[in-house]
């Protein structure tokens, strides 16, 4: 190649990176989805086959009732082939966890097959030596190995176990009658480990005879917890088995002449084990019998010490109410006399009331008086004071008015005097001079004399002074008479006064003398009332202190009386608690009763059989899980041929398109090239390189995306459902190289092909446009009737449909691909979906409520206290007892052997308020008569079985029995085969065991939200469990949550294919519609040159998609129905069967997708449309 | 007022870096009824004039009116009814749908337009009534380039545009299409306008727009235009 080439090449891919890079993811996709899908049934293969080989899976597997012996171990280890060899004890039993009743899928109490595991398989897994004989390892998840005999390792799988088998939780094994299995020594183990075994990779887990009759886990003990001598079990690994793959025929081919050679000694060691084990069942049988009559008179005794409580109560219950009357009479007796005393002590205190209270009425009435008298006393002192002072004020005036004579009476003297002396002087008996000491003597003694007499000693003359001093004498004489007078009046007045005061003064000391008087008896009063208080106090007291005894007295009474009363109301609840309790201690008993004579009769059937037993010799796909692992893996693969081919032609043909489109645009360039002298080879390889780049490309990058996305995915859906390790990838070189070698084949075929035609023409020719393809009739046009009648755009779109028949095809294949894929998908995920809602949900086939699984199996005659006392209660709509074991049905026209339940109502005509018997088609209701039994579709389908066809179905000890089938019911989860009791007692020559009931709830819960109802749930649970004889309810709503995890899970493989279908839709509708534009650029031009506007001409190229995308998606949903089919029924799991149909609402959204799809699709078109450039497309030529 | 009023009219391409001035100030008008020729070499812009005259090209600058209408103001969708009613397209190399049938392509157009008229008759018209129901492919160039014609007559244009319209076809058969354009033009009085770079056709135009490097060199009127069987060239 030229340098110039080089460089056009790689300009090429730029310039039309969009379509390169649209061929890679094209490309990519396809192979994606081809070598993804190819590669998960490889890988999961390869993931179980690692597993099986690293955990040393056995390849066969012995088993016999009778137990198998080292010496069988001897005898088998000498066949040609056999390479190691193991003996395995188990056991199976019922389990608690914590104490706790632990319920499994299906609602009954789980029971587990516990294995041995010796000190040297410990040793050898902890020491990490390959030991082969140490078989069916179990490989540790969490924990550790147990160390001791009380420690033990769990089941790892989700779906089987508890959420409660976590390590530290104790779990305990028990037989059915609750006490410990007869093979083990020891039965409580704390969980040290969990561990997953390749002996057990589904949640399949076989069937036992314990319990409901199905495995629900397993569990491994130390072998010293076994106290057996002998095997339940021998494992073989086949010399050379390695060497071939566990899922091939070859293998089983290979494993196929040991079984042979093991089972022809089955008959001679089973001899043997007969001989040997035949004294010993006698003797068991013996030992037992005597126990059985031991026990009965154990029975016997224990039972009358109970009568003798009821026979009490009995009594209560019949006379309590006469006993009561006469108690309650004698209590009223007794309080009468009491009464009586009381009263009296009252009367005697009222008495004392009265008394006390005239005594203060008295004390009250002296107070008053004394009072009063007081008052009296302070009046009369009062006046006496005012007396007393009115007295003293009149004697003061006495005094003063005789005080005022006798000074008048000296004036009167000395004037007399005075008047002598001067009468003297007259006489002359005195001299002047003694007259002036008389006058000077008078300035002292008269001074008002004097000042009338002065003058007149200087003019005087004695007689003078005396006839001026007479008048004076005279007034003062007059003055003293009425002085005198005066005196006289105020003396009088004071002694009136006196005499007053002196009467006041008496009645003062009356008042006084009152006052005493009173004040003494008011002391007497207060004195006497305080007595009378006292005495009061006294007889209060005494009163109270009476009544309270009396009322305590009362109390005690009373409280006896009522004690006795409420004895005697309770009589009937103690009574039906004593016949309770009766009751339990009879089924105690009885239990124990009933596991001797289980063991008599388990010895006594042993040794029935023990002559005509033979081994079972099985290879792998006797182990639970095993087949249908496999069966799953095949199924991927059948599917992995179906869809990825689709996928990867379609693809290819989306290449052919694109780059037929490119080399015919490149047409005149390669004109050039070839005008200009390159090779042929030179000009190929442009195209070559171009288009085997983009493929290898797109090529790798779907193999490295595929590889691991869809085995990822798929493998992640199945890990609900397996137990298996991490999935080992392995790389598929063959599908990778093959689909390279398709893809790169296809691609340079087609890009050779392609430009063949174009090499072939002189470069004159190629220089000039394409001749355009010329327009031919169409075969509608032949049908002229129908021709003529087309409008005249529907003939061009008709005409334009069939110019490119390949494009067409392609169109229509795209959208009938993605339509189709659409629906199966939808399809798909309403069958799943419809697995819970048809069972469970809406209009339900199981439309029981909840399970009530009891301690023994009950009588049908006559209900038992447990089962009357769930069915009386109030959120309890209905009951019905049923029998229920699970078992293995199989047929002679089919190999599948199935899990089924076999289901005996005790009312067969109430069967339907519980479940729906009905058929699929045409919702026949059938009732179940004595005339066959009715069996599920799945499993009519699986065991090939019809209307009036026999189906077998084994019990866990390998006992086989038949029943003719009278309908086949619609049901989705698990397998069951109704029957009434007559069929059941035919076919198995037994009675059906009635230990299940299954029930409604009451109506009154029927609008209750979904909080309160669970509570509701809850606490009914707890109800029912405490009472004895009820060992669980379980609701079915916890079953509908283990199966949604199980339909989720396969969701996700659904959802991919839906994005898978949606991206592939896309590519192909744009890729296909964006050439269909571009190759027609010219006529579409030419359209709006003659005046189309934008929306007629999009409208133009629409009407061929429109009809395409019509016709495509009819073809589509053709193909879906079919595809869904092929779905539903190579994708099938054992246990559940799919939704058969497929709802109106998924054709209706795959439809509305696809048109979606296809709508968009055209917008963008319809873009591009209205960017084609009139001039430049009309251009002459280039 | 001129039927056809061409006035200043520019267009620019932008070619990377390169701008060509496809139309450099076209001035030119045409009379209603006539046949103009556009002649002038390669690159004159002769094509260009006439996409914008039909209504496929847009023009930068000028104005542009066909029967007193400023087509260069048109809108998309009005531009599109415009192509539809009012003008007629024949092209280099026909542009024929090759799917249809020359009936069909014919009624291709005739089924959008408003007054078409027959398409039957518009065949019998341009010489094709018996081959009216082969594919374009079935026909020889001549044939194909009548479809062409009468794809553009069914619609009773007003203006029909031709664009080299003998350039693919051989002498004798360019002459008898060259004959149906004159023909048309003078018994149905429609404005015809053709392009070509032969100038030796000239004489059977009524008018000749001579066009030089995107401007228009020379506008002859001819008032004795030749029967077209009269031109040798």
């Amino acid at each position: 190649m030229s340098k110039a080439l080089i460089k056009d090449t790689l300009r090429t891919i730029r310039n039309n990176f969009s379509r390169y890079i649209s061929i890679m993811l094209i490309i990519a996709l396809g192979t994606a989805f081809f070598v993804g899908i190819k590669a998960t049934a490889p890988d999961m293969f390869a993931t179980a086959e690692k597993y099986f080989s690293a955990q040393n899976l056995t390849d066969i597997r012995i088993q016999s009732l009778a137990g198998l012996t080292d010496d069988d171990i001897e005898a088998i280890k000498s066949i040609k082939g056999v390479q190691y060899i193991r003996g395995q004890k188990f056991t199976d039993a019922l389990v608690r966890v914590n104490g706790e009743i632990e319920a499994d899928i299906d609602g009954t109490q789980i029971s587990a097959r516990a294995y041995s595991i010796s000190p040297s398989d410990i040793s050898s897994y902890l020491s990490g030596s390959n030991d082969g004989a140490y078989m069916n390892r179990p490989e540790l998840i969490e924990g550790r190995y147990p160390t001791a005999l009380n420690e033990c390792l769990v089941d790892a799988s989700t779906l089987s176990t508890p959420d409660s088998y976590k390590i530290g939780n104790t779990i305990t094994l028990e037989s059915e009658s609750g006490t410990l299995p007869s093979s083990l020594s020891s039965g409580t183990f704390t969980i040290v480990g969990i561990v997953r075994s390749p002996y057990y990779i589904s949640f399949e887990r076989g069937n036992t005879t314990v319990g409901s009759g199905k495995i629900g886990t397993y569990i491994i003990i130390p072998d010293e917890a076994f106290n057996v001598d002998y095997y339940s079990e021998i494992y073989v690994n086949v010399q050379g088995a390695d060497n071939f793959d566990s899922y091939s025929d070859e293998y089983f081919e290979y494993i196929a002449p040991v079984i042979a050679n093991i089972s022809s000694l089955s008959d001679g060691r089973m001899a043997v084990r007969a001989a040997a084990l035949k004294p010993q069942l006698q003797q068991e049988i013996t030992e037992g019998e005597q126990k059985i009559e031991n026990s009965s008179s154990e029975i016997s005794e224990q039972l009358k010490e109970l009568d003798e409580t009821i026979a009490t109560l009995e009594d209560l219950v019949t006379n309590g109410v006469e006993k009561i009357a006469e108690a309650q009479k004698e209590f009223d007796e007794k309080f009468a006399e009491a009464e009586d005393d009381l009263s009296n002590h009252t009367a005697e205190y009222y008495a004392a009331l009265d008394s006390y209270s005239k005594q203060q009425q008295l004390y009250k009435d002296n107070l008053a008086l004394y009072n009063e008298q007081d008052l009296k006393h302070t009046q009369a002192k009062n006046l006496y004071d005012q007396y007393y002072n009115q007295y003293l004020s009149s004697r003061n005036a006495v005094d003063y008015a005789k005080q005022a004579i006798t000074t008048t009476e000296n004036l009167i003297t000395a004037a007399e005097a005075t008047l002598l002396k001067l009468q003297d002087v007259q006489t002359g008996a005195y001299s002047q001079e003694q007259i002036q000491s008389i006058i000077n003597m008078m300035q002292i003694t008269y001074p008002e004399l004097y000042n009338a007499v002065k003058a007149l000693t200087t003019q005087g003359l004695a007689s003078e002074i005396a006839t001026s001093l007479q008048p004076y004498l005279d007034t003062q004489k007059t003055n003293l008479a009425k002085q005198q007078k005066e005196l006289d009046e105020k003396s009088k007045a004071l002694d009136t006064l006196g005499e007053q005061l002196s009467a006041k003064e008496k009645e003062l000391t009356q008042a006084t003398l009152e006052l005493a008087t009173a004040k003494n008896e008011l002391d007497n009063a207060a004195s006497a009332l305080e007595t009378a208080s006292a005495q009061l106090q006294s007889f209060g007291f005494n009163i109270q202190s009476s009544n309270l005894q009396m009322q305590i007295e009362r109390m005690q009474a009373e409280t006896k009386l009522n004690e006795f009363k409420n004895q005697v109301n309770n009589a009937p609840v103690s009574l039906a608690l004593a016949k309770e309790k009766r009751a339990e201690a009879v089924s105690q008993l009885d239990s124990g009763l009933k596991t001797a004579q289980k063991a008599v009769s388990d010895a006594k059937n042993l040794l029935a059989k023990l002559d005509t037993l033979s081994w079972s010799v099985a290879d792998r796909n006797d182990i639970p899980g095993y087949e249908g692992y496999g069966q799953a893996v095949t199924n991927i693969e059948i599917l992995s041929n179906i869809f990825p081919i689709f996928f990867f032609i379609l693809s290819s043909m989306i290449c052919l398109t694109t780059l037929t489109r490119l080399i015919d645009e490149d047409r005149t360039l390669i004109g050039t090239y070839k005008a200009l002298g390159y090779t042929s080879l030179a000009i190929v390889s442009k195209y070559v390189i171009y288009s085997l780049s983009a493929c290898i490309l797109g090529t790798m990058l779907g193999i490295g995306i595929g590889v691991f996305v869809f085995p990822y995915a798929i493998n992640e859906a199945y890990s609900i459902m397996y137990t298996l390790p991490d999935l080992s990838f392995v790389f598929p070189w063959g599908y990778s190289a093959l689909s390279l070698l398709i893809s790169v084949g296809c691609t340079a075929l087609v890009t050779a092909v392609a430009i063949n035609k174009e090499l072939k023409m002189s470069p004159a020719i190629l220089m000039r446009p394409k001749t355009p393809k010329a327009g031919k009739r169409i075969i509608l046009e032949k049908i002229t009737f129908l021709w003529e009648r087309l409008s005249f755009t529907a003939k061009v779109t008709a005409r334009n449909l069939f110019r490119n028949k390949q494009r067409f095809a392609m169109t229509l294949l795209g959208i009938a691909g993605c339509t189709a894929l659409l629906i199966a998908s939808l399809g798909m995920y309403n069958s799943i979906g419809a697995i819970l809602t048809k069972q469970y949900e809406k209009d339900p086939i199981s439309k029981y409520d909840f399970q009530v699984i009891f301690t023994s199996t009950q009588t049908t005659a006559t209900h038992s206290y447990e089962f009357t006392k769930a069915q009386s209660d109030a959120r309890v709509g209905s009951l019905m007892l049923t029998a229920m074991k699970s078992m293995t049905a199989s047929s002679d026209r089919s190999h599948k052997k199935l899990d089924v339940y076999i289901l005996v109502p005790e009312t067969p005509a109430q069967l339907n308020q519980y479940i729906d018997l009905r058929s699929r088609k045409g919702n026949e209701q059938y009732e179940l008569t004595d005339s066959g039994a009715v069996i599920t579709e799945k499993l009519a389908k699986d065991t090939k079985t019809g209307i009036g066809d026999f189906i077998t179905f084994t019990d866990g000890d390998g006992n086989r029995y038949q029943v003719q089938v009278s309908a086949i019911a619609e049901n989705y989860t698990f397998h069951y085969i109704y029957m009434t009791s007559a069929v059941y007692t035919a076919a198995t020559g037994k009675a059906p065991e009635y230990q299940y009931a299954v029930g409604n709830l009451s109506d009154t819960f029927d609008n209750s939200d979904s909080e309160t109802l669970s509570n509701a749930k809850g606490l009914l649970t707890t109800d029912l469990i405490n009472t004895d004889g009820i060992t669980a309810v379980a609701f079915t709503s916890d079953t509908t949550e283990s199966i949604s995890q199980i339909t989720d899970a396969l969701s996700i493989v659904i959802i991919l294919f839906f994005v898978s279908a949606l991206i592939l839709a896309f590519i192909v509708l744009y890729n296909l519609s964006n050439i269909n534009i571009i190759e027609r650029t010219r006529e579409i031009a030419t359209l709006k040159v003659l005046g189309f506007v934008d929306t007629e001409v999009s409208s133009y190229i629409y009407r061929e998609n429109i009809f395409v995308s019509l016709f495509g998606m009819l073809f589509g949903v053709i193909t879906g129905i079919v595809l869904h089919y092929m779905l539903i029924s190579f994708t099938a799991i054992d246990t559940v069967m799919y939704g058969q149909t497929i709802p109106w609402y998924s054709f209706v959204t795959a439809l509305a997708i696809t048109s979606l799809i296809i709508v968009v699709v055209n917008l963008i078109l319809h873009n591009k449309l209205k960017k084609v450039d009139m001039v430049l497309s009309l251009k002459s030529v280039e | 007022m001129s039927f056809i009023e061409l006035d200043s009219v520019y267009k620019k391409y932008n070619m990377g870096e390169v701008t060509i001035n496809a139309l450099d100030g076209v001035s030119f008008s045409v009379e209603q009824g006539e046949l103009c020729m556009v002649v002038g070499p390669s690159g004159a812009g002769k094509t260009t004039v006439l996409n914008i005259l039909g209504g496929i090209d847009d023009c930068d600058d000028g104005k542009l009116r066909v029967g007193g209408e400023l087509i260069n103001q048109f809108d998309k969708k009005r531009l599109a009814l415009y192509r539809r009613h009012d003008v007629g397209f024949v092209f280099q190399f026909y542009n024929l749908v090759p799917n249809l049938t020359a009936l069909e392509n014919v009624e291709l157009a005739s089924q959008i337009s408003n007054k078409a008229l027959n398409p039957a008759r518009v065949l019998e018209r341009v010489g094709l009534g018996d081959r009216m129901n082969n594919f374009p492919a079935q026909l020889s160039g001549g044939e194909q380039q009548r479809v062409s014609i009468a794809r553009a007559l069914t619609k009773n244009p007003k203006l029909l545009l031709c664009d080299e319209p003998t350039g693919a076809l051989d002498y004798n058969t360019g002459k008898q299409i060259l004959q149906l354009l004159q023909d048309t033009s003078k018994e149905t009085g429609m404005t015809v306008i053709i392009i070509t770079h032969n100038t030796a056709l000239t004489p059977m135009a009524d008018r000749v727009i001579t066009m030089r490097n995107g401007k228009v060199h020379r506008i002859a009127i001819n008032d004795n235009p030749l029967p077209v069987d009269r031109i040798e060239w």
